[in-house]
């Protein structure tokens, strides 16, 4: 007899509270629904009570990871709604610190998409890696996840030639992290298996959604605010758009590692061509009207946009997190999808893993699966790959044993 | 089809709806319009093929109306469209474009039981973010 046990949405256990309920009939899944609210903190209205110096060190905590271009797209919204001039230096400060997110939070993808999946050397080595992006972050600016350098008009902390170097030569010990990976992804057939082919986000979908980011350049769709409308150091710097267009797991794996290879490689220009000068212009106040500030989050486009009322606080803060532009396109790369793969598609679609400990599967009729929590989506998941490891197992030594005999 | 022509298409097709065509900057279109015509303004934008929905904005600047701003991106051009619908707190009603534009369904529920405005013909009206107990007739973003 199976036994539910009743975990409240708030749960200590669960780094987020999004709720996933998805309906399954014979092993697919028939739709899916995604129940927001748990996690909601009123951040929005808390803001209005900021100054606008204030601002970012609040909008940074809406998320550890995306701790950087928060509020940074308020600071763009600001500098539009003030014209306050950003002094070159600073503009470097900030895009290097902008793709060191990038970095980090793709690596967390990995962990927890192999996780998920049932590899769990992927998991633990992308982590390792991204524990040293974490590293730079803590010696240069003091804080593991939440660097608190983008301040309205510059940057809060200089970075000095000492720190440069060093940042350099952590990057170099970065390379065979991303080597490691592209083995992953083109030499491991069982990885191929799991990912090829699942989930699928077509390009129809990802237009008539808005969906953003690394999922939308996996289907085709070349939306990216880096290149379309290019803010801090990015046009100063060499760097390519990438591209796939399968739409899948693999594809979104593809394209997240291009990225952070692109990322190290504009990291390492930033660093390289700065040149001394100050870090910020001082602003006294703001004008009234309406800012909007645009970022290239890790998971896609951040939308940031402010009205102020010529105080020294702002009349309305409103932001749209590039998740909330993803997330239902759930409803179509689940549906049709087997009951095994769906807790893969779901960590694809690089929500908090929290998410995924969330997951309630309600069976239509039957009752056969009663209720599986989050872990128990992992654990099917899980169990198909180590079924096509131990059935890869039996054909090797099969073919072995054939060679023997022959 | 570039910018400027989805710009000109707009005015020509729907010069009658717009009024107050602003550029606060080289990258922004600001351009208030007839809620009679939010629909259709949306459904062209979304049937062009180059302009995205990016969100919704509801702000209460303590006047007699709520400002709706709708933001459209044009795709791989810096522009922003921002679209005002001011909706009276008298008679809080605007037509949904969820139905079309399904990045729209989750940003109109969240205004709904923010701000209060009622967003008709939207396929699931319903609570996003409040919990159920939350008495229906308190906005917790309203200033008045």
């Amino acid at each position: 007899m199976r036994e539910s046990i009743p975990l409240d949405r708030m749960h200590p256990l669960f780094r987020a509270g999004d709720l996933f309920r998805l309906h399954v009939e014979a092993d697919r899944v028939a739709s899916l629904e995604v129940d927001l609210g748990t996690h909601h903190r009123g951040i929005e209205k808390l803001a209005e009570s900021k100054s606008w110096d204030q601002l970012p060190f609040l909008l940074e905590r809406i998320c550890g990871l995306c701790s950087v271009s928060h509020p940074a797209a308020a600071v763009r919204a600001m500098e539009e709604m003030g014209g306050i001039p950003v002094p070159e230096r600073a503009q470097y400060i900030r895009t290097f610190v902008c793709e060191l997110e990038r970095i980090q939070s793709h690596l967390l993808w990995f962990g927890t998409m192999g996780h998920t999946a049932g590899f769990d050397g992927l998991w633990m080595w992308s982590w390792r890696h991204r524990e040293s992006v974490c590293g730079i972050y803590e010696t240069v600016f003091g804080n593991r996840l939440f660097p608190s350098v983008i301040l309205p008009g510059g940057v809060l902390r200089d970075v000095d030639g000492e720190s440069i170097s060093w940042i350099l030569e952590k990057l170099d010990r970065l390379r065979p992290g991303m080597d490691f990976l592209e083995e992953i992804l083109s030499g491991d057939p069982i990885f191929g298996t799991r990912t090829r082919g699942i989930g699928i986000l077509a390009e129809e979908t990802v237009l008539r959604y808005g969906a953003v980011g690394p999922a939308a350049r996996a289907s085709g769709v070349a939306v990216d605010v880096r290149k379309d409308d290019p803010y801090f150091a990015y046009p100063w710097v060499d760097w390519n758009l990438g591209l796939r267009t399968a739409g899948d797991v693999h594809a979104n794996a593809e394209i997240r590692l291009f990225e952070m290879r692109e990322s190290l490689d504009i990291v390492r220009q930033c660093l390289r061509q700065m040149r001394p000068g100050p870090i910020r212009t001082e602003f006294r106040s703001l004008p009234p009207g309406m800012g909007i500030g645009r970022m290239e989050a890790p998971r896609g486009e951040l939308f940031t946009c402010l009205v102020g009322d010529g105080s020294h606080r702002p009349l309305r803060v409103h932001i749209r997190a590039p998740s909330m532009a993803n997330l239902p396109t759930l409803e179509q790369t689940c549906a049709g999808a087997d009951l095994d793969d769906a807790a893969v598609i779901l960590a694809a679609a690089d929500p908090c893993t929290g998410c995924a400990e969330r997951m309630t599967v309600v069976e239509d009729a039957g009752r056969r699966y009663g209720i599986l929590t989050g872990a128990d989506l992992v654990r099917r998941a899980r169990g198909k790959t180590e079924r096509l490891r131990e059935g890869m197992k039996g054909t090797r030594s099969g073919a072995e044993g054939a060679d023997e005999n022959g | 089809m570039s910018w400027k022509e989805i710009e000109n298409k707009l005015l020509d097709r729907f010069a009658g709806a717009f009024s107050d065509w602003d550029r606060p900057g080289d990258h922004r279109i600001r351009v208030r319009i007839r809620p009679d015509s939010l629909t259709a303004v949306a459904r062209f934008l979304a049937e062009s093929g180059q302009a995205r929905f990016i969100t919704a904005t509801a702000m209460d600047t303590l006047g007699a109306d709520i400002q709706l701003w709708y933001h459209f991106d044009l795709f791989q051009t810096p522009q922003v469209l921002s679209v005002l619908v001011p909706v009276p707190k008298s008679d809080p009603v605007v037509p949904s474009i969820a139905g079309m534009l399904p990045g729209a369904d989750a940003i109109e529920r969240e205004i709904c039981e923010m701000f209060g405005i009622r967003f008709e013909g939207h396929p699931r009206p319903g609570r996003l973010l409040l919990p159920e107990g939350w008495p229906r007739t308190v906005f917790p973003m309203r200033k008045d």
